[in-house]
Protein backbone atom coordinates (compact mmCIF):
# COMPACT_ATOMS: atom_id res chain seq x y z
CA UNK A 1 0.00 0.00 0.00
CA UNK A 2 1.46 3.48 -1.14
CA UNK A 3 0.19 6.93 -0.70
CA UNK A 4 0.87 9.44 -3.06
CA UNK A 5 2.99 12.48 -1.94
CA UNK A 6 -0.45 14.90 -2.93
CA UNK A 7 -2.50 12.52 -0.76
CA UNK A 8 -0.14 12.95 2.49
CA UNK A 9 -0.42 16.62 1.90
CA UNK A 10 -4.61 16.49 1.73
CA UNK A 11 -4.03 14.50 4.99
CA UNK A 12 -1.72 16.49 6.69
CA UNK A 13 -4.08 19.84 5.77
CA UNK A 14 -7.41 17.69 6.87
CA UNK A 15 -6.08 17.29 10.19
CA UNK A 16 -4.17 20.83 10.66
CA UNK A 17 -7.96 22.26 9.83
CA UNK A 18 -9.53 20.15 12.01
CA UNK A 19 -9.80 20.01 15.82
CA UNK A 20 -7.84 16.55 16.17
CA UNK A 21 -4.78 16.75 17.50
CA UNK A 22 -3.69 13.35 16.46
CA UNK A 23 -4.27 10.84 13.61
CA UNK A 24 -3.54 7.62 13.62
CA UNK A 25 -3.45 5.23 10.33
CA UNK A 26 -3.39 1.80 9.24
CA UNK A 27 -3.78 0.80 5.80
CA UNK A 28 -2.66 -2.83 5.32
CA UNK A 29 1.46 -2.53 5.73
CA UNK A 30 1.35 0.84 5.68
CA UNK A 31 1.27 2.91 9.71
CA UNK A 32 0.81 6.77 9.42
CA UNK A 33 0.89 8.69 12.57
CA UNK A 34 0.44 12.25 12.25
CA UNK A 35 0.42 14.78 15.32
CA UNK A 36 0.23 18.27 15.47
CA UNK A 37 2.19 20.41 18.35
CA UNK A 38 1.83 20.82 22.06
CA UNK A 39 3.83 17.45 23.20
CA UNK A 40 7.20 17.07 25.21
CA UNK A 41 10.47 18.07 22.75
CA UNK A 42 11.75 14.97 22.76
CA UNK A 43 8.12 13.30 22.41
CA UNK A 44 8.04 15.81 19.13
CA UNK A 45 10.90 14.75 17.43
CA UNK A 46 10.25 10.80 17.73
CA UNK A 47 7.07 11.57 15.87
CA UNK A 48 8.95 13.53 13.83
CA UNK A 49 11.35 10.75 12.86
CA UNK A 50 8.32 8.05 12.68
CA UNK A 51 6.46 10.62 10.54
CA UNK A 52 9.82 11.20 8.38
CA UNK A 53 9.99 7.50 8.34
CA UNK A 54 6.00 6.80 7.31
CA UNK A 55 6.71 9.51 4.53
CA UNK A 56 9.70 7.89 3.08
CA UNK A 57 8.02 4.39 3.09
CA UNK A 58 5.09 5.68 1.07
CA UNK A 59 7.33 6.47 -1.38
CA UNK A 60 7.33 10.67 -0.22
CA UNK A 61 10.09 13.00 0.02
CA UNK A 62 10.34 14.49 3.41
CA UNK A 63 10.03 18.31 2.12
CA UNK A 64 6.29 18.45 2.65
CA UNK A 65 4.91 21.65 3.49
CA UNK A 66 4.92 20.65 7.18
CA UNK A 67 8.45 19.07 7.37
CA UNK A 68 9.63 22.65 5.68
CA UNK A 69 7.78 24.55 8.59
CA UNK A 70 8.90 22.17 11.54
CA UNK A 71 12.66 22.95 9.86
CA UNK A 72 12.39 26.69 9.92
CA UNK A 73 10.60 26.35 13.70
CA UNK A 74 13.84 24.48 14.86
CA UNK A 75 16.13 26.56 13.28
CA UNK A 76 14.84 29.37 14.88
CA UNK A 77 14.63 27.76 18.30
CA UNK A 78 18.34 27.24 17.65
CA UNK A 79 18.44 30.63 17.25
CA UNK A 80 16.28 31.82 20.66
CA UNK A 81 17.53 32.39 23.80
CA UNK A 82 19.15 35.94 23.92
CA UNK A 83 16.16 37.16 26.09
CA UNK A 84 14.85 34.12 26.91
CA UNK A 85 16.79 33.52 30.65
CA UNK A 86 16.02 30.24 31.47
CA UNK A 87 15.05 28.88 28.25
CA UNK A 88 18.89 29.39 27.42
CA UNK A 89 20.11 27.09 30.26
CA UNK A 90 23.15 25.39 28.51
CA UNK A 91 22.14 22.01 28.07
CA UNK A 92 24.78 19.51 29.42
CA UNK A 93 26.51 17.25 26.91
CA UNK A 94 24.43 13.92 27.08
CA UNK A 95 21.76 15.14 28.71
CA UNK A 96 18.19 15.45 27.61
CA UNK A 97 15.96 18.39 27.96
CA UNK A 98 12.65 17.61 29.05
CA UNK A 99 10.96 21.07 27.88
CA UNK A 100 7.89 22.78 28.39
CA UNK A 101 4.60 21.81 26.06
CA UNK A 102 3.35 25.10 26.79
CA UNK A 103 3.78 28.60 28.69
CA UNK A 104 1.98 28.02 32.05
CA UNK A 105 2.46 27.74 35.93
CA UNK A 106 4.61 24.75 36.59
CA UNK A 107 4.20 22.50 39.71
CA UNK A 108 5.83 19.56 40.80
CA UNK A 109 3.56 17.78 43.12
CA UNK A 110 -0.05 17.22 42.20
CA UNK A 111 -1.26 18.77 45.53
CA UNK A 112 0.76 20.98 48.51
CA UNK A 113 1.45 17.92 50.78
CA UNK A 114 1.82 15.27 47.98
CA UNK A 115 5.90 14.31 47.38
CA UNK A 116 7.07 15.85 43.64
CA UNK A 117 5.86 14.02 40.53
CA UNK A 118 9.92 13.10 40.11
CA UNK A 119 13.17 14.73 42.22
CA UNK A 120 17.17 14.29 40.95
CA UNK A 121 17.81 10.88 41.02
CA UNK A 122 14.22 9.46 39.60
CA UNK A 123 13.85 6.98 36.88
CA UNK A 124 11.68 8.29 34.55
CA UNK A 125 9.57 6.26 31.10
CA UNK A 126 8.54 7.96 28.12
CA UNK A 127 4.50 8.36 29.67
CA UNK A 128 6.42 8.92 33.43
CA UNK A 129 4.50 12.13 34.92
CA UNK A 130 6.92 14.73 35.32
CA UNK A 131 5.38 18.02 36.68
CA UNK A 132 2.21 19.75 36.13
CA UNK A 133 1.48 22.93 34.30
CA UNK A 134 -1.43 25.22 34.93
CA UNK A 135 -3.43 27.28 31.91
CA UNK A 136 -6.34 28.86 33.20
CA UNK A 137 -7.12 26.92 35.67
CA UNK A 138 -6.41 23.42 34.28
CA UNK A 139 -3.73 21.57 34.94
CA UNK A 140 -1.73 19.83 32.54
CA UNK A 141 0.49 16.33 33.04
CA UNK A 142 3.78 16.83 31.32
CA UNK A 143 4.97 13.56 30.33
CA UNK A 144 9.08 13.19 30.28
CA UNK A 145 8.97 11.65 26.51
CA UNK A 146 12.32 9.78 27.15
CA UNK A 147 13.49 7.01 29.68
CA UNK A 148 16.33 7.91 32.02
CA UNK A 149 17.48 9.55 35.36
CA UNK A 150 16.10 13.17 36.29
CA UNK A 151 20.24 15.31 36.79
CA UNK A 152 18.87 18.65 37.18
CA UNK A 153 15.25 20.55 38.31
CA UNK A 154 15.99 23.86 36.24
CA UNK A 155 12.53 25.02 37.15
CA UNK A 156 11.07 26.24 40.46
CA UNK A 157 7.92 25.03 41.75
CA UNK A 158 4.83 27.85 41.11
CA UNK A 159 6.58 29.61 38.92
CA UNK A 160 5.53 30.69 35.23
CA UNK A 161 7.67 28.82 32.71
CA UNK A 162 7.23 29.45 29.29
CA UNK A 163 6.59 27.36 25.89
CA UNK A 164 10.21 25.37 25.15
CA UNK A 165 11.79 26.11 28.87
CA UNK A 166 13.93 23.26 29.94
CA UNK A 167 12.14 21.83 32.87
CA UNK A 168 14.43 19.01 33.65
CA UNK A 169 17.84 17.34 32.33
CA UNK A 170 17.57 13.45 32.08
CA UNK A 171 20.30 11.24 31.49
CA UNK A 172 19.13 8.75 29.18
CA UNK A 173 19.09 5.41 30.69
CA UNK A 174 22.48 2.78 28.91
CA UNK A 175 24.78 5.95 29.46
CA UNK A 176 26.72 3.59 32.25
CA UNK A 177 25.00 6.07 34.72
CA UNK A 178 23.25 4.48 37.70
CA UNK A 179 20.18 5.75 40.27
CA UNK A 180 21.86 7.59 42.70
CA UNK A 181 25.33 8.08 41.05
CA UNK B 1 -8.77 54.58 38.47
CA UNK B 2 -5.82 52.17 38.97
CA UNK B 3 -2.50 52.64 37.62
CA UNK B 4 -0.82 50.72 34.85
CA UNK B 5 2.79 50.30 35.37
CA UNK B 6 3.10 47.27 32.84
CA UNK B 7 1.35 46.12 30.21
CA UNK B 8 1.38 42.68 28.40
CA UNK B 9 1.57 43.49 24.14
CA UNK B 10 -0.44 40.32 22.66
CA UNK B 11 0.69 40.78 19.26
CA UNK B 12 3.70 40.90 16.46
CA UNK B 13 5.29 42.63 14.26
CA UNK B 14 4.90 46.50 13.83
CA UNK B 15 1.89 46.61 15.66
CA UNK B 16 3.69 45.11 18.55
CA UNK B 17 6.42 47.80 17.82
CA UNK B 18 4.18 50.82 18.08
CA UNK B 19 2.18 49.39 21.60
CA UNK B 20 5.65 49.20 23.13
CA UNK B 21 7.21 52.01 22.19
CA UNK B 22 3.96 54.07 23.37
CA UNK B 23 3.78 52.25 26.34
CA UNK B 24 7.43 53.03 27.29
CA UNK B 25 7.20 56.45 26.51
CA UNK B 26 4.82 56.86 29.06
CA UNK B 27 7.06 55.26 31.59
CA UNK B 28 5.03 51.95 31.37
CA UNK B 29 7.07 48.97 31.26
CA UNK B 30 5.83 46.87 28.14
CA UNK B 31 5.82 42.67 28.23
CA UNK B 32 6.06 41.47 24.61
CA UNK B 33 4.31 38.17 24.62
CA UNK B 34 6.00 36.45 21.50
CA UNK B 35 5.93 33.10 19.69
CA UNK B 36 8.85 30.59 19.29
CA UNK B 37 9.19 32.48 15.80
CA UNK B 38 9.39 36.07 17.01
CA UNK B 39 11.84 35.71 20.22
CA UNK B 40 14.71 37.60 18.26
CA UNK B 41 11.93 40.43 16.37
CA UNK B 42 11.98 43.75 16.87
CA UNK B 43 9.31 44.11 19.31
CA UNK B 44 11.15 41.37 21.30
CA UNK B 45 14.18 43.24 21.22
CA UNK B 46 12.42 46.42 22.73
CA UNK B 47 10.26 45.13 25.13
CA UNK B 48 11.46 45.52 28.70
CA UNK B 49 10.34 41.24 29.31
CA UNK B 50 9.99 38.99 26.53
CA UNK B 51 7.68 35.65 27.34
CA UNK B 52 7.27 33.23 24.55
CA UNK B 53 3.55 31.84 24.70
CA UNK B 54 3.76 28.91 22.14
CA UNK B 55 4.87 27.75 18.69
CA UNK B 56 5.03 29.72 15.30
CA UNK B 57 1.97 28.43 14.30
CA UNK B 58 -0.68 31.16 15.38
CA UNK B 59 -3.03 29.34 16.53
CA UNK B 60 -0.77 27.54 19.27
CA UNK B 61 0.46 31.15 20.16
CA UNK B 62 -1.54 35.14 19.61
CA UNK B 63 -5.02 33.05 18.83
CA UNK B 64 -3.93 30.55 21.91
CA UNK B 65 -6.18 32.55 24.66
CA UNK B 66 -5.43 30.32 27.70
CA UNK B 67 -1.13 31.41 26.71
CA UNK B 68 -2.11 34.56 26.96
CA UNK B 69 -3.80 35.09 30.13
CA UNK B 70 -1.41 32.78 31.43
CA UNK B 71 1.50 35.09 30.44
CA UNK B 72 -0.24 38.18 31.69
CA UNK B 73 -0.93 36.72 34.94
CA UNK B 74 2.80 35.23 35.00
CA UNK B 75 4.16 37.97 34.58
CA UNK B 76 2.31 40.10 37.16
CA UNK B 77 1.46 42.25 34.01
CA UNK B 78 -1.66 45.12 34.74
CA UNK B 79 -2.92 45.04 31.25
CA UNK B 80 -2.93 43.13 28.07
CA UNK B 81 -2.89 45.23 24.93
CA UNK B 82 -4.02 42.60 22.07
CA UNK B 83 -2.95 45.36 19.59
CA UNK B 84 -5.63 44.22 16.35
CA UNK B 85 -6.27 41.48 14.60
CA UNK B 86 -5.79 38.10 16.54
CA UNK B 87 -7.77 38.46 19.51
CA UNK B 88 -8.82 41.81 20.01
CA UNK B 89 -11.93 41.23 18.30
CA UNK B 90 -12.93 38.54 20.79
CA UNK B 91 -15.44 39.09 23.57
CA UNK B 92 -13.96 36.51 25.37
CA UNK B 93 -10.16 37.52 26.11
CA UNK B 94 -11.70 40.70 27.28
CA UNK B 95 -13.89 38.57 29.76
CA UNK B 96 -11.46 36.50 30.83
CA UNK B 97 -9.12 39.50 31.46
CA UNK B 98 -11.69 40.79 33.76
CA UNK B 99 -11.78 37.46 35.45
CA UNK B 100 -8.13 37.50 36.27
CA UNK B 101 -8.38 41.05 37.28
CA UNK B 102 -6.28 42.09 34.09
CA UNK B 103 -7.05 45.38 32.19
CA UNK B 104 -8.19 44.87 28.45
CA UNK B 105 -7.01 47.68 26.80
CA UNK B 106 -9.67 48.08 23.83
CA UNK B 107 -13.46 48.00 23.91
CA UNK B 108 -15.58 46.34 26.35
CA UNK B 109 -16.68 42.74 25.42
CA UNK B 110 -20.49 43.73 24.93
CA UNK B 111 -19.35 46.27 22.64
CA UNK B 112 -17.46 44.30 19.95
CA UNK B 113 -20.56 42.04 20.54
CA UNK B 114 -22.95 44.72 19.01
CA UNK B 115 -20.14 45.88 16.53
CA UNK B 116 -18.36 43.24 14.77
CA UNK B 117 -21.49 41.30 13.45
CA UNK B 118 -22.11 44.11 10.50
CA UNK B 119 -25.81 43.40 9.57
CA UNK B 120 -26.37 43.72 14.34
CA UNK B 121 -24.51 47.47 14.30
CA UNK B 122 -26.17 48.79 11.33
CA UNK B 123 -29.24 47.78 13.53
CA UNK B 124 -28.03 48.81 16.67
CA UNK B 125 -26.57 52.37 15.20
CA UNK B 126 -30.19 52.49 13.40
CA UNK B 127 -31.76 52.01 17.09
CA UNK B 128 -30.01 54.92 18.38
CA UNK B 129 -31.49 57.44 15.49
CA UNK B 130 -28.53 57.45 13.20
CA UNK B 131 -28.50 57.26 9.89
CA UNK B 132 -26.36 54.84 8.37
CA UNK B 133 -25.04 54.43 4.85
CA UNK B 134 -28.15 52.56 2.45
CA UNK B 135 -27.21 48.84 2.14
CA UNK B 136 -28.25 44.79 1.90
CA UNK B 137 -29.91 43.81 5.05
CA UNK B 138 -29.76 40.47 6.23
CA UNK B 139 -30.03 37.88 3.48
CA UNK B 140 -32.62 35.42 4.40
CA UNK B 141 -33.01 33.26 1.03
CA UNK B 142 -30.82 32.58 -1.96
CA UNK B 143 -33.22 34.57 -4.29
CA UNK B 144 -32.11 37.36 -2.40
CA UNK B 145 -28.42 36.90 -2.49
CA UNK B 146 -28.62 36.85 -6.65
CA UNK B 147 -30.42 40.05 -6.98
Amino acid sequence: MELTEEEIIQILRLIDGSDFNELHLEMGDLKLTVMKGGHGGSVQQRDRSELANQLNKATVQADTETAVKEKVQEEKAEAQGRHAGDVSIVEEEGLIPIKAPMIGMFYRKSEPDAPPYVDIGSFVEEDTTVCLLEVMKVFNAVRAGVRGYIRKVCAESSELVEYGQTLFLVEPEGNGIKEGE
Amino acid sequence: MSCISQVMVANRGEIAVRVIKACQDLGIKAVAAVSEADRDSLAARMADRVICIGPARASDSYLNMGAIISAAVGTRSDAVHPGYGFLAEQPELAEACADYGIKFIGPRPENMREMGNKVWARKVVKSLGISVIPGSEKVTNLSARKN
